[in-house]
């Protein structure tokens, strides 16, 4: 089962490639920098990253997954972000240099065999003239994304998103991490 | 703007999850594995009442008490989110139709599922 960005949804991410970032806004983003709405402004573009669930089966029964819708439109959202104060100036005029997908394949093992696999974009990671910044999924099931700034990015430092999945006896859950290059997508 | 590096603007909201859980497990047991409800499908649970839809919304109200509570943009539900980063949301309707809490909890002892709401006839029927 997969649930990854769209050939469209990732050519709109690209198009802020090279461009200077303005700054990071919601018209919830302000607790923990977390909201299911997010926006990312540049010079004459504006990212705007929702969340929200799908529900699927692969499992054996019917459960809720997180996916992040990508548009560039939110005037009244950013708006309103604005009289909330909920605005993130952080490397604010930094050249937004390189764009990454992060993408989680999570592979249920029983015995010897795998059972099934689940392969999931969970976030987003611009590489900034000096530091980063990532707009990822908080969780696997449900709408929550997260914001984090780093000064000095390193592979390692990418948040960590959390699931319903517990290993057993019988089952064991385990995650596989890659890092894809925008141009690989789009 | 907002206040600080990561955005912790927060400091109005004193509650804790796991105080609230602690609380709430009074009236509600918790199972071995510090859960709420009966085992369902997958890692998530179940809890019975005549109600659901008003249990849910209180399992929601108690366990979401003094977090910061905000809509979700795409209208399925609320969230409260507490300054450790734990949080509840709560969705009127969800995949098995009925209601449903997600409770997620931060530490060493964190964890992650889903309650749904179901009356004694959908837990026969399923």
């Amino acid at each position: 089962m997969t649930n990854t960005f769209s050939r469209e949804s990732a050519q709109l991410i690209s198009r802020v490639l090279g461009q200077r970032l303005s700054y990071v806004a919601g018209p919830e983003l302000w607790h923990h920098l977390s909201s299911d709405l997010v926006y990312l402004v540049a010079e004459d573009k504006v990212l705007g990253f929702q969340g929200d669930i799908q529900s699927q089966n692969f499992e054996g029964f019917e459960a809720d997954y997180s996916e992040i819708q990508i548009n560039e439109h939110g005037e009244s959202e950013l708006m309103e972000a604005e009289e909330k104060g909920n605005l993130y100036y952080f490397h604010s005029g930094e050249k937004i240099e390189q764009i990454s997908i992060i993408r989680d394949t999570i592979i249920l093992s029983a015995g010897e065999r795998d059972s099934w696999q689940y392969t999931t974009d969970v976030g987003v990671l611009f590489k900034l003239t000096s530091g980063a910044l990532t707009i990822s999924k908080l969780g696997y099931h449900d709408e929550l994304l997260q914001v984090k700034y780093y000064n000095d990015f390193q592979i390692g430092d990418l948040p960590t998103t959390v699931g319903h999945f517990e290993n057993s006896l019988y089952e064991t859950y385990r995650v596989e991490r890659s890092v894809l290059d925008i141009a690989e997508l789009s | 703007m907002g206040a600080g590096y990561g955005g912790g603007n927060g400091s109005s909201s004193v509650g804790s999850l796991g105080a609230n859980i602690k609380q709430l497990s009074k009236k509600y047991p918790l199972s071995g594995g510090g859960k709420f409800g009966e085992p369902g499908t997958g890692n998530s649970r179940v809890v019975v009442s005549a109600n659901p839809q008003s249990t849910a919304k209180e399992f929601f109200e108690k366990l979401g008490l003094g977090g910061k509570i905000s809509p979700l943009a795409n209208g399925k539900g609320i969230v409260a989110k507490f300054p450790d980063g734990s949080r509840v949301n709560f969705r009127p309707k969800s995949t098995s139709g009925g209601p449903a809490v997600d409770i997620s909890t931060s530490g060493v002892s964190g964890n992650q599922y889903k309650i749904h709401f179901v009356s004694e006839s959908d837990r026969k029927r399923n």
